[in-house]
């Protein structure tokens, strides 16, 4: 493994790090929509 | 006679109303009480509900539920609708402002460093999105009411950090039909917000005033926003503004949320009112004068009566004793009042109804109309009749006619469906893909000149860029999608199928509004299970639930277009919009025996409001799509990220972790192997297809970013076409997302969200072996 692998898997690590925490993060803020907040609203027009 | 018998164009007056329960209350709230007169408008396509037209606006009603309604014919010429009001000149109140409860720059101000806290409140359909919109920009967080399920909006006002404004689901009174309504209610009961923006249809101002009133009974600082007054202005409608104000005693501010006019002054008067904590100066508007004051010695005898328990439980005074009268049972346990004085309430209230000749219920909500009207007669002059309902009913003529309504709705869905796969969507898609294979052979002749070391570089092509690609490039059909059925619901077309789909429905089990979620659920089933909180039959939300995974979400799509593109070239249209029929009739299928088992009895009764149609606001339209283009790419870079570097660990490296030259020794191949005798008689055994299915579960996108690492680009080899056939129907049918499913938990529970994901598997596993079962048949594929 040269560097340029070294830097690489850390990018890549730190990427699916920040995946995983935003999963978490969602979760844990009870976000359980899809982020389409004017169709969550219409959705109470009926 | 009942209003079932009165025909169409006929007036008549309510004389009494039937029925009990949340129902009738619900009928009270949206004006149908005795004294109103309603005009027939039309009958929906298959004779059932009916469109009546009272107050000033359109509501719905089934048949069953309008011979609940005594009415006696009136005649059209001495009808009240056609009445002009009179209004006289006063003086600007000048109430929120500076001056009047104190010279400016005085008064017990609220300390600096306080959060002004708002609640935004107002019917359903009076531009409250738009406004919240405008209130805030985009800086909005969306979260949940604790311990129930609705989703909240919070925002700053755009200017004014120190503030937040929690926008509150639509509703038309603060009685608990609908869990929006205790929602709303207990939100400012509990949270307490430093004031009120009550927002008001200006070309609806009746029926809207009716949540208003019972507003200013909770004594909260509170600013009316009289919105749309573009609208009534342009159709020569007016509203005396200082006399509303004087009436009402709250700042009113004639406000266009979508012209984005008056919003600066209606700012202004909201700060102020939270920051001086200037509540409303009227609360008391029944009639001392009226029917012997019947109303007005009931309601002050019982504050008297419960004026220790209002304040020892913290609610309105007058809040709570309009809501004892009216017999609110959530109210009366709050209260706790003891044997004694409960029995008086009783006598109370049996002295109203014996005076007043009306139910307690009514005597109340006969009471705020009232004064509505009295108000109205002052200080409105309405249109006789606006523009925009002369074009709705034009308009109405054909997509709700007799004939026309439903081979218009179906050519509606068949157009929004062909733009977006065979026009807009699929030419979009086009330079995505583009884009995105360009990128990854840059990526990968640098890869190669660096030297890169082959598994990382595997991961990187084969992996990352190859799953995630793959569904990014699928992006311009969802959000065409998207922006196609948020147009259907904006300009009001939704409210028109709910209507005349409800006699269809109920054959089925449901009521016409559960059509709206299900409509949704073609979008993404996560909102669709949520707009199921409108429903206020639990009967009818929870079925409505568990059929929503049969309607195929955006999500699904990159599986169909994959699948199609690869082993059914120039079918796409029809093979898509087969696999859309294949899952309604599976649905209606499943929800008939739902109705004979699961869900035994009658769908809710059918009451709804029939807005005019709107252009929507383009501004609302773009950040909607922004926002779900967002969303798509954040999941893409999140859980569809996870998902391809799991997926592609897991089938590069084998149990002892070394890296395989034959993906069948992976762990991956291993775990999907137990799989396949079960998978087997469908023709997807094989453990790519069985681990792609599994990755669905995670985000349906994922399924396709799987096969592309899994398979490469020789799936043909791997796969044949009955057996491709077999995968499109299992797809459609099977366990919905991980985020659907979570959705469903939060409705319903745990057991519930176990139920749909073996549920909907079985019927998959079903369906996809009965077309291989009949196409072997007849010997085709």
């Amino acid at each position: 493994m040269n560097v340029i692998d070294i830097i690489l898997l850390i990018m890549i690590a730190a990427a699916v790090g920040a995946a995983v925490r935003k999963c978490i993060s969602d979760r844990k803020n009870g976000r359980r929509c899809c982020g389409n907040c004017s169709c969550c609203d219409k959705c109470t027009k009926m | 006679m009942t209003l079932k018998d009165i025909k169409i164009g006929e007036t008549a007056k309510v004389e009494k109303l039937c029925g009990e329960g949340a129902l009738r209350q619900h009928f009270l709230d949206m004006g149908v009480l005795p004294g109103t007169e309603i005009t027939v408008v039309k009958y929906a396509p298959m004779g059932d509900p009916i469109e009546l037209r009272l107050h000033g606006y359109e509501l719905t009603l089934r048949l069953d539920d309008a011979e609940k309604i005594e009415v006696a014919k009136v005649d059209k010429s001495t009808s009240k609708e056609d009445k002009k009001s009179g209004k006289k000149k006063i003086a600007h109140p000048g109430l929120g402002e500076g001056g009047k409860f104190h010279p400016k720059g005085t008064g017990k101000a609220l300390p600096e460093d306080t959060v002004l806290t708002f609640a935004l409140i107002g019917n359903q359909n009076c531009g409250k999105t738009t406004l919240f919109n405008r209130l805030t920009g985009s800086k909005q967080h969306v979260g949940n009411f604790p311990g129930v399920t609705v989703d909240r909006k919070d925002g700053a006002i755009k200017g004014y950090p120190n503030t937040m404004i929690t926008d509150l689901p639509g509703i038309y009174s603060m009685s608990p039909y609908t869990s929006e309504e205790i929602v709303s209610r207990n939100f400012v009961l509990n949270n307490k917000p430093h004031a009120i923006i009550n927002i008001i249809d200006a070309t609806n101002i009746e029926r809207n005033l009716y949540l208003t009133m019972q507003l200013l009974e909770m004594d909260i600082p509170m600013v009316v926003a009289l919105n749309m007054m573009d609208e009534l202005t342009s159709n020569g409608g007016s509203v005396d503004i200082n006399t509303m104000e004087m009436l009402l005693g709250v700042p009113v501010v004639p406000i266009s949320a979508a012209k984005n006019s008056g919003i600066d002054e209606l700012v202004e008067h909201a700060l102020h009112v939270a920051k001086y904590q200037e509540k409303p100066l009227n609360q008391d508007f029944c009639d001392k004068t009226s029917n012997g004051g019947a109303v007005h010695r009931c309601m002050h005898s019982m504050e008297h009566l419960i004026e220790d328990h209002a304040e020892k439980s913290g609610l309105p005074l007058r809040f709570a004793a309009s809501k004892v009268i009216e017999g609110d049972p959530l109210i009366l346990k709050q209260l706790a009042i003891d044997e004694n004085e409960e029995e008086l309430t009783d006598h109370i209230v049996l002295q109203l109804e014996k005076e007043r000749g009306l139910d307690r219920s009514a005597a109340i909500a006969d009471m705020r109309f009232s004064f509505i009207l009295r108000l109205c007669e002052q200080a409105v002059t309405k249109p006789k009749e606006s523009k925009e309902h002369i074009r709705s009913r034009r308009i109405d003529t054909f997509l709700t006619g007799k004939y026309t309504a439903i081979p218009a709705f179906i050519g509606i869905m068949a157009l929004v469906f062909w733009l977006t796969f065979n026009v807009i969507g699929a030419f979009l898609q086009g330079l995505f893909e583009k884009g995105v294979d360009e990128l990854t052979e840059i990526t990968d002749k640098a890869l190669t000149n660096g030297n890169v070391n082959s598994a990382i570089h595997s991961l990187i092509i084969d992996g990352i860029f190859a799953g995630i690609g793959s569904v990014l490039s699928f992006l311009p059909i969802i959000v065409t999608l998207f922006f196609f059925l948020s147009l259907l619901e904006d300009s009001g077309y939704i409210a028109r199928v709910a209507f005349f789909m409800d006699k269809l429905l109920r054959k089925i089990g449901l009521s016409g509004r559960s059509i709206v979620p299900m409509l949704i659920g073609f979008g993404c089933s996560v909102p669709a299970i949520m707009a199921t909180r409108t429903l206020p039959s639990e009967r009818d939300r929870k079925m409505t639930i568990l059929l929503t995974p049969f309607m195929s979400c955006t999500a699904k799509l990159p599986i169909y277009a994959f699948f199609v593109s690869t082993f059914f070239p120039g079918r796409g249209a029809l093979i898509m919009i087969g696999l859309y029929l294949l899952g309604i009739i599976t649905g209606i299928i499943v929800a008939c025996v739902y109705k004979s088992t699961l869900f035994r009895g009658e769908p809710v009764p059918f009451v709804m409001e029939l807005p005019n149609y709107r252009m929507p606001s383009a501004g609302n339209v773009v950040q909607l799509l922004w926002e779900k283009a967002k969303d798509f790419l954040q999941k893409a870079f999140s859980v569809i990220l996870i998902a391809t570097v799991a997926v592609w660990f897991l089938q590069s490296f084998d149990t002892h972790l070394n890296m395989v030259d034959d993906a069948e020794n992976s762990i991956l191949a291993r775990v999907a192997s137990l799989f396949e005798p079960l998978m087997d008689p469908l023709g997807l055994g094989d453990w790519r297809v069985i681990v792609s299915l599994f990755s669905g579960f995670m985000a349906k996108e994922s399924v396709v970013s799987t096969m592309e690492i899994l398979f490469g680009d020789e799936i043909k080899m791997y796969m044949s076409t009955l057996a491709a056939a077999c995968m499109l129907v299992f797809s459609l049918l099977y366990t919905p997302c991980v985020a659907a499913v979570a959705s469903v938990k939060r409705e319903l529970g745990t057991k519930w969200a176990i139920v749909i994901v073996i549920w909907q598997c079985v019927i998959a596993w079903f369906a996809a072996l009965a077309l291989r079962l009949i196409c072997t048949m007849i010997g085709v594929g």
